[in-house]
């Protein structure tokens, strides 16, 4: 289980990263459905999730983390 | 430095000198922007940084140098040989001659540019040859002809393979801030003057452990188990001192407590007390005995480096000595080696003279009779309240009590009167009315666990207060303090005694109560307390369960 202090760091990342509003609610939010989610915000998430919780993505991995749920389940499993 | 703290950094600043410089590397620098920004702001500079477009590095480095232009590059090893970059897969066959000519006369393009700064990540190669041997051999003179060229040499850890085929950045995300740091610091200027002075905290960093709670014994700085990295930092200090630089030690302790272990009795530690210029211990700024041991030595503060476990000690160093360079000594194994490799770069010596052997012993006699100061620090009232500090205060009249308890029997500098009590003992407290405190603390920094306990006798004594050594400088005590004089029932004094090793309560003591006149019970105005330390709690975010 994530703790709030992880997820609340989880969401500051993914609102910087894809550059949304303070307080917008990103546990929903989804690559089609995001303009600014492009490869290059992408790149940035990724990289500023393995910076923030000392994680190494592999590939195949990051193809895949293209919505909240799926970084936050993915990043559960990697015991964050 | 990490996204979100180089996010900080980059909103913060407030604007400088710009720093401007074209970086160039092979792949994909975008992602490089905001740790960049970072790292400049971090020392004062606005980055304006130009990138190669992707893949052109072995084109911009056929044209002519601009000498206007400040050029950072970061290397890899198939901008010598492209024939191994992963990028394009494991190549059939190679020529390893060709390759060797290759890189040669990639070299010597750079050293046509002499003013360029080179960095050389010595990322692992993917199998070139039948014979691995030669594959490893091909590897190290690649390694070998950067730092030919002047190349600094960058862990190879930093290179991620995954991020690099999905992107074309090469470095991963747990290392990026630090690269960052490497480049700005490149495009900041001709190389810096090697610094003289390394002042070291001891508790966690010289060796694992708190001397003052777990006694001599009970630290450790051994090659092995928890002592391992603090021995290869020994080793690391015992190495600069032979050549040239000046030790000393600052840590918040009782003299005799922290020289113990130096001594040739204790034969544990690398580094003896004559390593040293000066240790010293006591319970005030850190800053303040570095200026004074500056002006003493009659070294500028720019020469001085500060290494430090706890970032709060960091944080005041930093605020009130902006021209010591402080580095934190890493939390995890991880950051070993790149600690290592930072400190070892500050103090470079190509050569080693006899005066160099000298100066220690020189110096120690400058420094006959120093003492610690009772100077004040930097004020950290903005530091700590970007800690975001989260204090829980938790009922232990009530359930589980056993950190509490033991936090009363281990814990001897903030310990109001140094009194150990038995579980029996602190349950016949409460079930005579009395009443169990205990606090848990976390910040950005991590979670530091339960810190702090308090029992209060049912005629509203404070039997015992006592806080973990590892949150000092946070003003938890102080929060703690104004938070219970606001409850029903404030305390009325404190069952205060002096001991051996409680001089960090005497000083909290007298801050709330007043000066103190021997043992027994120093009576707490609840009124004055609560007002005087009302911008302490401000600091936290209070939650009780």
């Amino acid at each position: 289980m994530m703790t709030d202090e992880a997820e609340s760091k989880l969401q500051e990342i993914v609102r910087a990263t894809l550059e949304l509003p303070a307080d917008a609610d990103v546990t929903g939010v989804r690559q089609p459905g995001v303009e600014s989610w492009d490869s290059l915000a992408h790149v940035s998430l990724m990289l500023a999730i393995e910076g923030e919780f000392a994680v190494a993505i592999d590939i195949a991995d990051q193809i895949q983390l293209t919505s909240y749920p799926a970084i936050r389940r993915y990043l559960e499993e990697r015991g964050v | 430095m990490n996204f979100l703290e180089a996010r900080r950094l980059v909103s913060g600043f407030q604007g400088g000198p710009p720093l401007s410089f074209l970086f160039a590397l092979s792949g994909t620098a975008e992602p490089f922007v905001l740790y960049l920004q970072a790292a400049a702001a971090r020392r004062g500079r606005a980055a304006d940084v130009r990138f190669l477009p992707f893949n052109t590095l072995a084109q911009a480095l056929r044209a002519d140098a601009d000498p206007t232009v400040t050029e950072v590059f970061l290397l890899l090893p198939w901008d010598f040989a492209p024939e191994a970059d992963w990028r394009s897969g494991v190549p059939e066959a190679v020529d390893h001659e060709a390759l060797r000519s290759r890189a040669a006369e990639t070299a010597t393009l750079f050293a046509r540019r002499p003013q360029a700064r080179l960095l050389y990540l010595p990322a692992p190669l993917p199998p070139l040859f039948p014979d691995p041997a030669r594959g490893a051999a091909f590897a190290r003179s690649l390694e070998s002809l950067a730092v030919g060229l002047g190349a600094r040499l960058l862990p190879a850890d930093a290179f991620a393979l995954g991020g690099y085929l999905a992107s074309g950045c090469p470095v991963g995300g747990t290392w990026i801030g630090k690269v960052a740091e490497a480049v700005v610091e490149a495009a900041s200027g001709a190389p810096p003057e090697p610094k003289k002075v390394l002042v070291t905290d001891l508790d966690n960093v010289l060796w694992s452990g708190l001397i003052a709670e777990e006694g001599p014994e009970g630290i450790a700085c051994e090659p092995s188990g928890p002592g391992y990295r603090h021995f290869i930092y020994q080793g690391l200090l015992r190495r600069l001192r032979r050549e040239g630089t000046v030790l000393a030690a600052v840590s918040r302790n009782d003299p005799d407590v922290v020289l113990a272990p130096f001594r040739p009795a204790g034969g544990r530690m690398l580094l003896r007390e004559e390593d040293f210029v000066a240790i010293i211990a006591g319970y005030h700024a850190k800053s303040a005995q570095i200026r004074e041991l500056a002006e003493r030595l009659n070294l500028g503060l720019d020469s001085f480096v500060f290494v430090d476990d706890n970032p709060v000690e960091v944080a005041e160093v930093s605020l009130a000595l902006p021209d010591v360079r402080c580095v934190a000594f890493p939390q995890h194994d991880d950051g070993l080696a790149a600690f290592l490799d930072e400190v070892a770069s500050l103090f470079p010596h190509r050569e080693i003279t006899a005066e160099d052997r000298e100066r220690t012993a020189l110096y120690r006699r400058r420094l006959e009779g120093f003492v610690a100061n009772d100077l004040q620090g930097a004020d950290l009232t903005r530091f700590l309240q970007d800690l975001k500090m989260t204090l829980t205060i938790h009922d232990r009249a009530r359930g589980d009590r056993a950190r509490a308890v033991q936090l009363i029997n281990k814990t001897n500098q903030f310990n109001l009167n140094g009194r150990r009590l038995t579980d029996e003992q602190v349950r016949a407290t409460l079930d005579a009315g009395g009443r169990l405190f205990g606090a848990t603390l976390a910040d950005r920094t991590g979670d530091h666990g339960e810190i702090l306990a308090c029992l209060v006798a049912p005629d509203g004594t404070i039997e015992s207060l006592v806080m973990s050594c590892r949150v000092f400088q946070r003003r938890v005590e102080y929060a703690f303090l104004a938070w219970l004089v606001a409850q029903p029932n404030p305390p009325t004094g404190f069952r205060w005694a002096s001991t051996a090793r409680n001089a960090p309560f005497q000083q909290f003591l007298s801050q709330v109560a007043g000066p103190l006149n021997g043992a027994g019970v120093v009576r707490l105005e609840p009124a004055t307390v609560a007002a005087r330390h009302a911008s302490d709690v401000a600091l936290f975010a209070l939650h009780q369960p």
